[in-house]
């Protein structure tokens, strides 16, 4: 068997290998331009298991389990730290939101602290609480370095013989008799028997080549990031009230973005003053002391965001014969893929459906069976 | 040449106290606090971020943020801030005893060994990075300035000071255009305020030159100057430039750009090349020429061109001996090198030694070892475009043999859009050709707004531009020309960098000065990682993301996986830069400053 992944970021380098791991035909990757290029370097780097929807805080809470291990099978260190989010809360339906959604995570094992206001200004001193009616913290997120793990994948699949064309875009795929047969690349006709499309914001193109619609658009994040400064800020902090968030890296440079109203699909990779000064306006408002930070860089990347805010895994069964999906993953892609890999791979090779996977198959559109998450941070 | 021009300069500005901790200390109002600290001998002014290396300062240029000090209350690039009556400076010199002893294991790769890669490990080593990476803690900084936000509306803005770039300045505002002119030193003229040699192709003397110009460009009524203004990039909606002496963030609006950033010596990749007392060959000039600081007794010089045996010429009329080394061999040169001093020719490997400055230099030559005497070091083996203002544009970078990356142009000095450019940033040598150019750039901009009289003039201009480029043998212009008509590309050949003086991978060599990233971290990415697209190679080492943002290490590290992985440079590329070019506080974006 010929199984073709388009996509080199996270997503594309789990599922292809996954796929190796399983030792059954033959895996070739395709990236348009180099491993990582897209939405992966461009990620917030951070995880987390809290969500709105049972289901994809189940599948986060497994799939950060995965990575974990396979830290010690990488030769790149993925840069786990577990520093917990932390949600300032400023309105009461918030706060009944979170108190609801923590029966839920507590019947999963998720844990979740709430703390009020004294308690935050004692446990962290540099936040600016006095409109805060309470804070949720969840230990169990945190960060980990995009590029690193991304090169670890790229390395372990590299070993079990995953073959990786670089710099080889995708145009085409091309089907016969309802089943696909060949890719069409920039270095010439593939025949393929499998098709993995894992190419994120740049899947649609592909589907609708072929007539294929999914409710998913692309959406333009930018982020800022200063200068590395003396480590102080734990956990990533969300400001449930402006919208803007804040973390550190392990390198010192402190990093955040917020909610930035932008026209979806492929807009230019460029960011916005205006977006830099909402920022800066919004997070030195919660933490005074960044007033004195520097800007030194901004980048934009895209949330491949579906209806439904989670992500796509599987096939329709009306699509042709062996075509695959992986994308729309709304801005949870490094949370998410260790385990769509493993549970995807294990779908394309035995054909049964794993009982996590299934309500993220892309049928779940026209069934109307949509996952209710909205908790996008970003 | 006109000998009383080359007595040393006396110090700028008044005479000021600065403390050093408790120590009171001679300064000078017009000059950086980092040039008045190494005039009192005090030339280790911070240590490195993972080793904690003694640094002082490479380059006088405000964006190469290589350390920052704490003056007054707040951590601020001692290169930027000039001296004022009363200040503060603190330095923190000392090492924490965990970072020595481990020191020789923290190379770029320490993080990824798989002891650390074990689960508590590494919770354990997390927090010891966190709390011994040398970096401000900036919740000790209380006082926040206020910054004014300026919105400025003009036809062109041209972004640099110097020949180039004052040339187009006064070319377009005679035009009838409303223009811009920003410059991050103190005062406009670039290098020829500070290079007191004349400029080549040009008969009237330098000094007379820039009187000429400056009296010139004063008397226009439609041209705006900014100075100790550094241009900070394009954003989508604007471009932003941002004076930090000045507390103003300016906010552009113009209808074309003209970038005239010029040049930047790229520093030399040797043993100990971080040490202080290794400085740019422009940071020399600038010490010597405009602030009258010697930068030591007796120098040595890298680099057999014209920028080096200008530096080497101007500080012999001062008195400093010196000697030049380079890895080609002397004859190439037409000037009489002895009259400036010893030269070595065929210099494989450099090594600075001293502790914590330059005390003396060992050089491998022709198979020979020599220890020369010489307490600092200038490099200046390697002027480079300072590319990344045309990185963030994401204009077309092309790899010619002894230039260096140059953005790809027509003859109308057109990079793209609305942009043009002029001078040392589009890889001309210094020259008369950098007038010609600023007078194209600019006519051509004025055309480009409707001007119909630059039309013709451009034609002229542009016959008069070639000729002289026959002249001086720049030959690669007009290949640089044929390929933003759509010229292929050709391949090259990966030759030896002209900045690299180790014959192996050293782990005492740096590449990145704000990362501390040395040439042996950067041959494991190519060897080991088998990564070799400078894209993937800032990824997986961090070069190119530190302060400066890859102004001082990009060229550098692609031109060094160029020659480990024998790939043409144009492969390896370079790597995209982003908006600000230059790191701007948060307080700046607040606005409310508003006087």
């Amino acid at each position: 068997m010929k199984i073709a992944v388009v996509g080199g970021g996270i997503s594309g380098l789990s599922i292809a290998w996954n796929l190796a791991i399983r030792n059954e035909g033959e895996i070739h990757l395709f990236e348009k331009n180099w491993i990582t290029y897209g939405s992966s370097t461009r990620s917030g780097a951070r995880f987390r298991v809290h969500f709105w929807a049972e289901e994809n805080s189940r599948f986060a809470l497994e799939s950060i389990r995965r990575l974990e291990k396979l830290a010690r099978r990488m030769d790149w260190n993925p840069i786990i730290h577990r520093g917990g989010y932390l949600w300032l809360l400023l309105h009461e339906q918030h706060i009944d939101r979170f108190r609801e959604a923590n029966k839920m995570w507590s019947k999963l094992g998720v844990q979740g602290v709430f703390l009020d206001p004294g308690m935050v200004k004692e446990r962290y001193p540099y936040i600016n609480a006095d409109d805060v009616l309470e804070a949720f913290f969840g230990p169990q997120d945190g960060s980990l370095h995009h590029d690193y793990v991304c090169f670890g994948y790229y390395s372990l699949a590299k070993k079990l013989g995953v073959i990786f064309h670089e710099l080889t875009p995708v145009h085409n795929i091309i089907i016969e008799n309802k089943k696909v047969k060949q890719l069409k690349t920039a270095k010439g006709l593939v025949d393929v028997d499998v098709i993995v499309l894992s190419a994120g914001a740049w899947t649609n193109e592909l589907l609708e080549n072929i007539g294929i619609r999914l409710p998913t658009e692309p959406v333009r994040k930018e982020m800022c990031l200063t200068e590395p400064y003396h480590y102080f800020i734990d956990p990533l902090i969300i400001d449930t009230g402006s919208g803007a968030f804040v973390g550190q890296t392990l390198k010192g440079e402190i990093l955040g973005s917020l909610d930035y109203p932008t026209t979806p699909g492929l807009i230019q990779l460029e960011t916005k003053f205006d977006f830099v000064v909402r920022w800066a306006r919004a997070i030195t408002k919660r933490i005074p002391v960044l007033k004195n930070a520097r800007i030194m860089r901004t980048w934009a990347g895209y949330y491949m965001m579906s209806s439904d805010c989670s992500h796509i895994m599987g096939r329709d069964p009306e699509w042709p014969e062996g075509l695959y999906v992986a994308y729309g993953y709304s801005g949870h892609g490094f949370m998410m893929a260790p385990l769509v890999g493993e549970l995807l791979a294990e779908n394309i090779l035995t054909g049964k459906i794993p009982e996590l996977m299934k309500p993220f198959l892309p049928t779940r559109f026209k069934e109307n069976k949509l996952i209710q998450e909205k908790m996008v941070i970003g | 040449m006109d000998d009383s021009s080359h007595h040393a300069q006396s110090r700028k500005g008044d005479r000021v106290n600065i403390f050093l901790d408790d120590l009171n200390l001679e300064g000078y109002s017009l000059e950086p606090v980092a040039v008045a600290l190494y005039s009192n001998g005090f030339k280790v002014i911070g240590r490195s971020k993972k080793l904690y290396r003694p640094r002082g300062f490479y380059s006088l240029e405000p964006e190469d943020r290589l350390l920052l000090t704490r003056i007054g209350d707040e951590y601020l690039n001692p290169c930027e801030v000039y001296c004022r009556d009363g200040q503060k400076i603190e330095l923190s010199l000392s090492t924490p005893f965990l970072v020595k002893f481990f020191s020789p294991f923290l190379n770029g790769y320490f993080q990824h060994r798989r002891l650390l890669r074990n689960r508590f490990l590494w919770r354990l080593a997390v927090d010891k990075i966190r709390q011994f990476a040398n970096h401000p803690d900036i919740r000790t900084v209380k006082t926040v300035k206020a910054v004014k936000t300026i919105q400025l509306e003009s036809d062109v803005v041209i972004i640099g000071g110097g020949l180039a770039g004052l040339t187009a300045a006064y070319t377009v505002s005679q035009l009838g255009l409303r223009t811009l002119l920003i410059d991050k030193s103190l005062q406009l003229g670039g290098r020829l305020r500070y290079d007191y040699l004349d400029v080549p192709g040009i008969s009237m003397p330098r000094e007379q030159l820039l009187e000429n110009i400056i009296s010139r460009i004063s008397l226009l009524k439609n041209l705006s100057i900014l100075t100790k203004t550094v241009f900070a990039g394009f954003f989508e909606d604007y471009p932003i430039a941002y004076s930090q002496e000045e507390r103003s963030l300016y906010i552009l609006k113009a209808k074309a750009y003209i970038i005239a950033t010029g040049q930047i010596d790229i520093p030399c990749v040797f043993r100990n090349n971080d040490l202080p007392g290794i400085f740019s060959g422009s940071t020399v000039l600038e010490m010597v020429n405009m602030y009258g600081v010697k930068p030591g007794e007796r120098g040595l010089v890298i680099g057999f061109n014209q920028n080096s045996l200008r530096v080497a010429e101007q500080l012999k009329q001062l008195g400093i001996n010196v000697a030049l080394v380079d890895y080609s061999e002397p004859e190439k040169i037409q000037y009489s090198l002895s009259s400036i001093g010893e030269c070595f020719g065929n210099v494989e490997e450099i090594e600075a030694l001293g502790k914590t400055c330059v005390k003396n230099v060992k050089i491998v030559h022709d198979g020979r070892r020599d220890e020369l005497k010489a307490d600092f070091i200038v490099c200046s083996a390697f002027p480079s475009p300072d590319v990344r203002i045309l990185n963030q544009l994401n204009s077309k970078m092309v790899f010619i043999d002894g230039v260096g990356f140059v953005p790809v142009h027509d003859e109308y000095m057109r990079l793209k859009d609305n942009i043009f450019i002029a001078g040392g940033a589009s890889g001309t040598p210094y020259s008369i050709l950098h007038m010609k150019e600023g007078e194209i750039s600019a006519l051509s901009a004025a055309y480009m707004l409707g001007v119909k009289e630059a039309e013709s003039a451009t034609d002229e201009k542009i016959r008069e531009y070639k000729e002289k480029l026959r002249e001086m043998n720049v030959g690669w212009k007009s290949v640089v020309f044929e390929f933003s008509r759509g010229k292929p590309i050709g391949d090259h050949v990966s030759n030896r960098p002209p900045t690299l003086f180790i014959e192996k991978p050293r782990k005492d060599a740096f590449i990145c000065f704000c990362e501390d990233i040395t040439a042996e971290d950067v041959s494991r990415t190519v060897y080991e990682k088998g990564y070799v697209l400078l894209e993937l190679v800032k990824r997986s080492l961090g070069v190119c993301t530190g302060r400066c943002q890859g102004r001082l290490c990009m060229v550098n590290t692609a031109l060094y996986v160029s020659y480990l992985s024998k790939l043409d440079p144009n492969r390896v590329g370079l790597s995209r830069a982003r908006a600000p070019t230059t790191p701007i506080p948060l307080y700046a974006f607040i606005g409310g400053g508003d006087e």
